[in-house]
C-alpha cells in the first residue's frame, strides 16, 4: 500500500522544513523515499494544505483512578455533554472528564495522534493501562509517580547507595509499563500525612528528616543516569500558592543542571505583589527557563470555563478545597504511597486571581524563547479540557485576538499584567515543534512528530485558515500508521494506538529487598504488583513500543 | 387558544427524546420547521416529521395524539402554556419544568416531574419510581410545583423533595418521601412501609401507614388550623382533583430521628 501526499505545505521542524511545498510518500504506515515509478494506491492532493506530523500531547490526565474519581463526581458533567454513537464510533459524555472513548475520538478529531498520562501511581497502574487500553485512535504512554512512596523515602532517608535507588527506579518503569517518571509535590504527599500543611524545597519531612530538594536531586540524577530519554517530570512543591514563583527559581537554580521537566509551570509562577497579595512571577521564571537549557517546561494553561483539577498532590489539592465549584470534591490516600485530590473549578474570566492565572500562562508563552523546551499544555482538565487546544493556538499565533480577548477579563488582572506589551506571535513552525517535534524528542519517541523517511505515518493535514482556532479544531485529514483515520473532523476508521514504555536495564537484584518489603507492607504481592505485557497487549487491541534508553553523558 | 397537534404515526422503535417539543421554544415556527426538530441523535437521526403528522398552528398549547412508554422528556423545562399527551410518556417527563400544565392521559414512567420547579403535572394514569427524584449529583427532588397521580405511584416517589405538593389518589410504593427536605406528599389511599425514611423536614399525609419505623415518634393528634388553609389552596389551584377535606384531628409522628427529626407524618383515621 503506497500513499502520496501531494504538494502539502510541510511543516516538519525535526528535518529543519519550515513551511516548504513537498511531496509525501508513505508505504506500509511508514514514511518512505520518493520511490522511482512505483504504483501509487491512493493519492491525496493536498495544494494549500498544511501538513504536520500528528500532534502529540506530553501532559494529560486521560487514565488512572484520578479521572475516574471525577467521572463518579461529576454525573452533571457527563449528561451536561452527551455524545451518541455514530455509525464507526461508540456513545460517551462529559466535558471536562469525558468518557475514554470519547476523549480518543476528540483527540483523534484534532489532530493528535499520542496522549501521554502523567500521574501514574504504580499502585494504579493497572487501572491507568486499563482506561488507556480503552482510549482508542491515540499511541499512549505513562509516567510513573515515585518520590511520596515509602520505600524510596526509606531509601533516601537510609542514604541508600544510588545503585540501589536507580535499580529501584528502573525496576518501578518496568513494573508499572511506564515511559518516564514524574515527581508530585517531592515527598510533601507523604508530608500531608504526617500533619505538614507545605513543605517547601528545603523544609525537612517531619518522619524521614529528607526534603523536597533531596527528592528531585535523586531522582533526577537516577532518571538520567539510566538513560530515560524524558528527564524528571517535575510537579514542584507549593502548587498554586502565591509566591511559589521563589521556590519555583531555586528549583531551577538547585537542580545543577541535571535536566529537568517542569510541568504545569504558570501554577508554579506566582508572585505576592500588589494590593491583593497576588501578581505573575512569569517573567522571573522564563528568564530562569531562558538561561537554563536543562530544563523543559508545559505551561498549563488556564481557560475559562468549567472544568475539574485533578492531581496527586493531596496536600495542595486539600488547600484548594475551599474554591470547589460544584461544592464537593475528594482529598484520598492511596496505597499510603501517594495520594490524589480531585476538585472541580470553574475559571471566571471576571475573576482577577483566574484572569490573572490565564495572563500568566500566556506571559510564559511569549517570554519564553525555545519553542523545543516549552510544550502547549492545559495539564488537562487542570487548567482546561484539552478541546481548547485550537483556542489556546489562536491566541499564541493571533495577537489581535489576543487583546480582544484580554478586554474581557478583569480589568485589574489585565492591568497588572505584561501580556498587551507583548506583540510576539507563534508561527506554525513554531507550534509544530512545540506541539509535534519537542513533545517527541523530550519524550524519546523514535519515528513519531516528525515526517522524515522512517518515520510513522501519523500525518495532521489542515486548511490554511486565517481563523488559527477553527484551523487546528477542524484538520481536513488525520493519518494513523499511514490510514486515513479523520476526514474533515470526523473519524471515518477507529484504530488502537500503541503504548509506548521505557526499559532501562538495571540489578534485578533488587526485588530480593522488594520483595521482603512487600511482604512485609504491601496489601498486594509483588507479582501481582507487576503489569505483564499480556495485559496490554490483550486480545490484540494493544501493542507495545519499547523505546530506546541509553545513559547520557 | 391554538393547539399544534402531533400525531403519533407508529409506535416508535427507539426512546424519543420530546424535550423540543414544548410551547415556549416551538413558537413562532412553522410546521415545516417543526417537522424538521431532531427528536433521536442517533447515527439514523429521527425528526419530529419522522414520527408524527404535524398540523395546527404553534401557540399556547400542544396536543400530542398517541403515546408511548417511549417518548423521554416530555414537557421537561415546560415553562408556560398546556401540552397534552393522549397517551403513556417515558422517562423524566415534565423535568425540570417552570410553569403552566402538563396532562398525562396514560401512564408515566421513572422520575416523572424530576427536579420539578413549577406549575402543574397531571397522571391519569400511574407513575413509575423516583417520582420527582433528582439525577445523580443533583441536590433537589421536586422542588416547587404541583403533581396529581390519579393512580399508582412505584418506590421512592418524593425523593428529596424540598417544595410544592404530591397528590397520589392510588397506591404508593415504598420510601415516599425518602430524605424530604419540605413540601408535601398526600398519599390518599395510605401510606407504605418506609414512608419519609430519613426525611429532614416536610409532611407526609395518608389515612394510614403501613409501618412505622422507630425512628419517628408518636406526637399525639392535633387540631391543625394549616390543614384548613391547605385544603382550601388546592381546592382553588386543582379544582375536582383536590385531595378530600381531612375532618377530624391527625395524628402526628415526628421523624426521621435518624436524621434532623423535623419531618411530619399526619395520619387522618388515627
Ligand atoms: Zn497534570
Amino acid at each position: 500500500m503506497l500513499i502520496k501526499l501531494t504538494g502539502g505545505k510541510v511543516y516538519d521542524p525535526a528535518n529543519g522544513i519550515d513551511g516548504e511545498i513537498r511531496d509525501i510518500y508513505v508505504r506500509d504506515g511508514v514514511i518512505v523515499a520518493p520511490p522511482a515509478d512505483a504504483r501509487i494506491d491512493e493519492e491525496y492532493s493536498l495544494h494549500g494544505r498544511v501538513v504536520m506530523a500528528g500532534a502529540i500531547d506530553p501532559h494529560t490526565h486521560i487514565g488512572g483512578g484520578k479521572m475516574t474519581i471525577g467521572r463518579l463526581m461529576l454525573p452533571e458533567d457527563h449528561r451536561g455533554d452527551p455524545v451518541c454513537r455514530g455509525h464507526l464510533t461508540r456513545a460517551g459524555c462529559g466535558h471536562a472528564v469525558p468518557s475514554t472513548l470519547t476523549a480518543g475520538y476528540r483527540y483523534a478529531e484534532m489532530g493528535y495522534t499520542a496522549c501521554f498520562e502523567p500521574a501514574m501511581l504504580p499502585a494504579n497502574a493497572r487501572q491507568a493501562h486499563m482506561e488507556m487500553a480503552d482510549t482508542p485512535m491515540v499511541d499512549k504512554g505513562a509516567f510513573a509517580m515515585l518520590g511520596s512512596d515509602d520505600f524510596f523515602l526509606r531509601q533516601l532517608a537510609a542514604e541508600d547507595d544510588i545503585e540501589a535507588i536507580k535499580d529501584y527506579v528502573a525496576w518501578t518503569l518496568h513494573a508499572t509499563q511506564a515511559i518516564a517518571i514524574k515527581v508530585v509535590n517531592p515527598g510533601g504527599i507523604s508530608a500531608f500525612k504526617f500533619n505538614q500543611r507545605q513543605l517547601d524545597l528545603d523544609e525537612q519531612h517531619v518522619h524521614y528528616g529528607i526534603t523536597p530538594r533531596d527528592v528531585l536531586l535523586t531522582l533526577s540524577r537516577a532518571v538520567k543516569e539510566l538513560g530515560v530519554t524524558h528527564p524528571l517530570h517535575v510537579h514542584g512543591c507549593n502548587l498554586g500558592v502565591p509566591g511559589n514563583v521563589e521556590t519555583t527559581e531555586n528549583t531551577i537554580i538547585g537542580m545543577n543542571g541535571l535536566p529537568v521537566h517542569l510541568t504545569h509551570i504558570q501554577f508554579h509562577s506566582y508572585g505576592t505583589e500588589g494590593d491583593r497579595k497576588f501578581s505573575s512571577g512569569a517573567a522571573r521564571v522564563a528568564e530562569l527557563v531562558n538561561s537554563h537549557k536543562n530544563v523543559s517546561i508545559d505551561v498549563g494553561q488556564v481557560l475559562f470555563g468549567q472544568t475539574c483539577t485533578a492531581s496527586g498532590d493531596s496536600m495542595r489539592q486539600y488547600g484548594n478545597t475551599k474554591s470547589a465549584n460544584p461544592k464537593k470534591w475528594v482529598v484520598m490516600d492511596i496505597e499510603c504511597d501517594a495520594g490524589c485530590g480531585v476538585v472541580p473549578m470553574r475559571y471566571r474570566d471576571k475573576s482577577f486571581v483566574n484572569a490573572l492565572q490565564w495572563a500568566i500562562g500566556l506571559e510564559l508563552f511569549l517570554l519564553i524563547d525555545d519553542p523545543w523546551r516549552i510544550f502547549l499544555t492545559t495539564d488537562h482538565p487542570n487548567g482546561a479540557p484539552f478541546t481548547f487546544y485550537p483556542h489556546l493556538i489562536r491566541l499564541l499565533m493571533d495577537k489581535g485576538f489576543r487583546n480582544d480577548m484580554m478586554q474581557k477579563i478583569n480589568p485589574d488582572a489585565a492591568a497588572s499584567s505584561v501580556l498587551a506589551s507583548l506583540d510576539r506571535e507563534y508561527t506554525l513552525y513554531e507550534v509544530a515543534i512545540m506541539t509535534r517535534a519537542g513533545p517527541a524528542r523530550s519524550l524519546g519517541l523514535k519515528n513519531r512528530g516528525h515526517l522524515g523517511v522512517g518515520a510513522c505515518g501519523d500525518i495532521t493535514v489542515y486548511q490554511d485558515l486565517a481563523d488559527r482556532e477553527a484551523m487546528f479544531a477542524t484538520p481536513v485529514f488525520v493519518f494513523k500508521n499511514g490510514e486515513l483515520v479523520v476526514k474533515g473532523g470526523r473519524i471515518v476508521k477507529v484504530v488502537q494506538g500503541a503504548t509506548h514504555v521505557a526499559r532501562p536495564d538495571f540489578d534485578r537484584g533488587i526485588e530480593k529487598s522488594l520483595r521482603r518489603y512487600f511482604e512485609r507492607y504491601h496489601t498486594v504481592g509483588l507479582d501481582n504488583f507487576k503489569l505483564s505485557d499480556d495485559e496490554i497487549i490483550t486480545d490484540g487491541r494493544g501493542r507495545l513500543v519499547i523505546q530506546p534508553t541509553a545513559a547520557r553523558a | 387558544m391554538s393547539a399544534l397537534k402531533l400525531k403519533l404515526r407508529a409506535a416508535p422503535s427507539r426512546r424519543l427524546d420530546l424535550s423540543p417539543l414544548i410551547p415556549g421554544r416551538l413558537a413562532g415556527l412553522s410546521i415545516a420547521e417543526i417537522e424538521k426538530i431532531a427528536i433521536y441523535a442517533g447515527p439514523e437521526g429521527l425528526t419530529v416529521g419522522d414520527c408524527f403528522a404535524v398540523s395546527g398552528a404553534a401557540g399556547d398549547a400542544l396536543h400530542i395524539e398517541g403515546g408511548s412508554d417511549k417518548f423521554d422528556k416530555v414537557g421537561a423545562e415546560h415553562a408556560g402554556g398546556e401540552i397534552i399527551v393522549d397517551g403513556d410518556v417515558g422517562l423524566y417527563a415534565g423535568r425540570r419544568m417552570k410553569s403552566g400544565r402538563l396532562d398525562i392521559r396514560g401512564n408515566a414512567g421513572d422520575c416523572l416531574a424530576s427536579n420539578l420547579r413549577g406549575g402543574i403535572v397531571i397522571v391519569s394514569g400511574s407513575a413509575g419510581t423516583h417520582l420527582g427524584g433528582p439525577l445523580a449529583g443533583e441536590k433537589d427532588g421536586l422542588a416547587g410545583g404541583t403533581v396529581v397521580v390519579m393512580g399508582d405511584t412505584g418506590d421512592l416517589a418524593g425523593e428529596r423533595m424540598r417544595r410544592g405538593t404530591l397528590v397520589v389518589k392510588g397506591r404508593m410504593g415504598r420510601n415516599a418521601g425518602a430524605r424530604m427536605m419540605g413540601g408535601t406528599i398526600i398519599g390518599e389511599q395510605g401510606l407504605s412501609a418506609g414512608a419519609g425514611v430519613q426525611m429532614r423536614r416536610g409532611t407526609l399525609i395518608g389515612p394510614s401507614l403501613e409501618a412505622q419505623s422507630a425512628t419517628f415518634v408518636d406526637c399525639g393528634t392535633h387540631e391543625l388550623l394549616i390543614l384548613t388553609i391547605m385544603a382550601a389552596y388546592w381546592r382553588r389551584t386543582l379544582g375536582d382533583l383536590a385531595p378530600p377535606a381531612i375532618a377530624s384531628a391527625p395524628r402526628r409522628l415526628m421523624g426521621d430521628l435518624s436524621s434532623l427529626g423535623k419531618g411530619e407524618i399526619l395520619l387522618t383515621e388515627g
